[in-house]
């Protein structure tokens, strides 16, 4: 049986990989990683080296003259100390009352340091699965596989060819589960491609003018950007499972990206400011897919996701049954419908 | 070893108020070209898509080389068109087969060229299905359903957008699939292409089965003898031969008559004109076709 739908998966390969729109889907998603890598790039080397040069500094007018305090100087630490041991006790009293005051306004901002992690291995990668992914910046790679996922099942209505397929006799079942399979498998390999590009261009990135003096790569977070690869690879099933489910339920690829990407925009945009009204709505938003997509990625955060100031209450073990809990009912339905359904000639579209 | 390879017991479709298959039990006998025959909306295709597990039906049941169950296994020994040939259109027509060989596990891949050199598509195999002509499509269909030597061919409407060469090419085909042991069920529209092509016949009229034999024996069950006869004076005579007890319908046809009654009478039909100095100029038996037969029998059908 699993041989079988292997088997079947592998055909669908040979099926999917001779058309154009996944080449073009992963054109698309990596032409959005290269743009955030070469665009957090840009920015280092356009601010002398930290996003958020343009925060204006704390100034100290003391005796000895004017003290002043960037943002980078702030979360250094010691430079702060070294620059008020110069002023009596009464003006550090002063200096540090009023840099008190101030020390909100370099919230967001991020070091010289971990903004050339923005673009440095393995944070650059993570940051690009992230940058993709995440519902906090626009979920791009979401988008792209709903609409692969979507269009691979709804053709075959369209074609007709679904009915060829099936009087073949692979089976409704396992037809189906290598469809689904081809499809987490090809979403897999994107992923896998775009870290692999994120990480050549990275490599690229630290090695061209101007050239920056600072380690190829950043030690101790491999680890961190190993588990942020594969929770990712884990957070994209459940969307292709909604996929498959709504476009077997159209029977059609426009009505199945059409229905997907409009579940994808209720669940994530408009259902949960309206179930903010009250604490009960409250508790039904904190089941939704996209909030434990986020909470899942980003539990035990990565260096990245703490510097993009994204960091969560992390619930890991819900964010896992949630996304798990997804994938069985919308896999569950796709089967229960699609076992039972009347398959007929060619729809179009 | 069963001797039918297809027997459906009762099989019923219902979409919602349309009864398309009304308890349709057919038996196909093995190494039989065996024709569906029946106007549009009849329930040929509907009955074919049930078979291939397409259509769930309603009530009624079915099986395939004797077997109710495993119909997976079933369905990998058929070869089966259905409608309009549907392939992968960015595909050539050797990568549609290619994938449709692999998904079935039929047959082996080096005999997809020659299904389709036998089908007249091996200058056209590597040329993509959407650049494809509607004959070109038909062939393909041919070739699909060939894969890996099925033991039960299904076609339905398999001459559709051919050329009467391709007609003519495609129906020996079909012939040739029936010879041995390979059954072939056959749909059409196309009366002359059953009668040619087919040994059985079932004929089907708003989803119900109502007739089903050999072409001659449904042709004899008929039962309806003619001859065509001109006589001097085709009144008179048709006041004479209405006398005649064994005589069942006189009906006039431009300038003959048609008369229905049995065909080794026909030298009493023109003594008993003679007797009344009515002459037979010309007189000519009418040989019933499946197609008059067909009508006939569809046409009793719309009238209940």
């Amino acid at each position: 049986m699993i041989s079988h739908v292997l088997g079947l998966t592998r055909w669908e390969w040979f099926k999917i990989r001779r058309r154009w729109l996944p080449w073009i889907l992963l054109a698309i998603a990596i032409l959005i990683s290269q743009v955030i890598l070469w665009g957090f790039y840009a920015a280092f080397h356009l601010t002398d080296g930290s996003i958020g040069d343009l925060i204006p500094p704390y100034e100290y007018a003391s005796n000895q003259g004017v003290i002043e305090v960037t943002c980078e100087e702030l979360l250094q630490g010691a430079t702060v100390e070294q620059k008020a041991s110069v002023l009596s006790p009464q003006e550090q009293d002063d200096f540090f009352t009023g840099l008190h005051e101030w020390t909100p306004s370099c919230e967001g901002y991020t070091t010289t340091d971990e903004s050339r992690a923005f673009f440095t291995l393995p944070v650059s990668a993570a940051l690009s699965l992230f940058m993709l992914f995440s519902f906090e910046t626009g979920a791009f790679g979401i988008i792209l596989l709903l609409i692969l996922t979507a269009s691979a099942m709804g053709s075959e209505y369209g074609w007709g060819t679904l009915r060829a397929s099936i009087a073949s006799g692979p089976g409704r079942a396992q037809f189906l589960a290598s469809k689904m399979l081809a499809m987490v498998f090809i979403g897999v390999g994107a992923i896998l491609v775009i870290v692999l590009i994120t990480t050549l261009t990275s490599l690229l990135a630290l090695l061209i003018p101007p050239a920056e003096s600072g380690s190829i790569f950043l030690s101790g977070q491999w680890g961190n950007a190993f588990v942020f690869l594969g929770k990712t690879i884990y957070a994209i099933i459940p969307f292709v499972a909604i996929a498959t489910f709504l476009t077997i339920l159209t029977q059609s690829s426009a009505a199945g990206i059409g229905l997907s990407l409009g579940y994808l925009i209720v669940e994530w945009l408009v259902l949960p400011p309206i179930l903010r009204i009250n604490d009960t709505f409250e508790k039904i938003n904190e089941g939704l897919l996209n909030q434990n997509v986020i909470e899942w990625m980003f539990a035990g955060n990565t260096q990245a996701a703490e510097t993009l100031d994204i960091a969560r209450t992390p619930d890991t073990l819900q964010g896992f049954l949630v996304i798990l809990a997804y994938t069985a009912v919308f896999t569950a339905a796709a089967f229960w419908l699609f076992l039972r359904r009347d398959i007929t000639g060619a729809k179009g579209g | 070893m069963t001797d039918y390879v297809i027997q459906t017991d009762g099989l019923t479709k219902r979409y919602g108020n349309i009864l398309a298959v009304d308890e349709l039990s057919i038996q196909v006998r093995r190494g039989h070209v065996y024709g569906l025959l029946g106007p549009n909306g009849s329930g040929k295709t509907t009955t074919m898509g049930m078979l291939l597990g397409l259509l769930r039906p309603t009530a009624g049941t079915f099986s395939l080389f004797g077997e109710t169950d495993n119909q997976e296994a079933s369905l990998r020994r058929i070869g089966a068109v259905i409608e309009t040939p549907s392939f992968y259109p960015y595909l050539s027509g050797r990568r549609n087969l290619a994938y449709f060989q692999g998904i079935s596990q039929r047959g082996a891949p080096d005999e997809i060229h020659g299904l389709l050199d036998q089908v007249g598509l091996a200058d056209r195999a590597d040329s993509k299905f959407n650049t494809y002509s509607m004959g070109m499509k038909q062939r393909l269909g041919l070739a699909y359903s060939l894969l890996g030597d099925p033991d039960l061919v299904i076609l339905d409407e398999p001459t559709n957008g051919l050329d009467p060469e391709g007609m003519l090419e495609v129906r020996e085909l079909i012939r040739s699939l029936g010879d041995g042991q390979r059954t072939v069920l056959l749909s059409s529209h196309l009366l002359n292409e059953v009668e040619q092509v087919c040994d059985s016949v079932t004929i089907l009229s708003k989803g119900k089965l109502i007739a089903q034999g050999t072409v001659d024996e449904l042709i004899h069950s008929a039962g309806r003898e003619q001859v065509r006869m001109k006589t001097t004076d085709n009144a008179k005579a048709r006041s004479i031969l209405a006398a005649l007890d064994w005589v069942e319908e006189i009906t006039a046809d431009e300038d003959s008559l048609i008369v229905t009654a049995p065909l080794e009478r026909t030298a009493e039909l023109s003594a008993a004109l003679g007797r009344e100095e009515v002459y037979v100029v010309e007189t000519a038996p009418i040989q019933i076709s499946l197609e008059d037969y067909f009508l006939q029998v569809t046409g009793d059908q719309h009238e209940a």
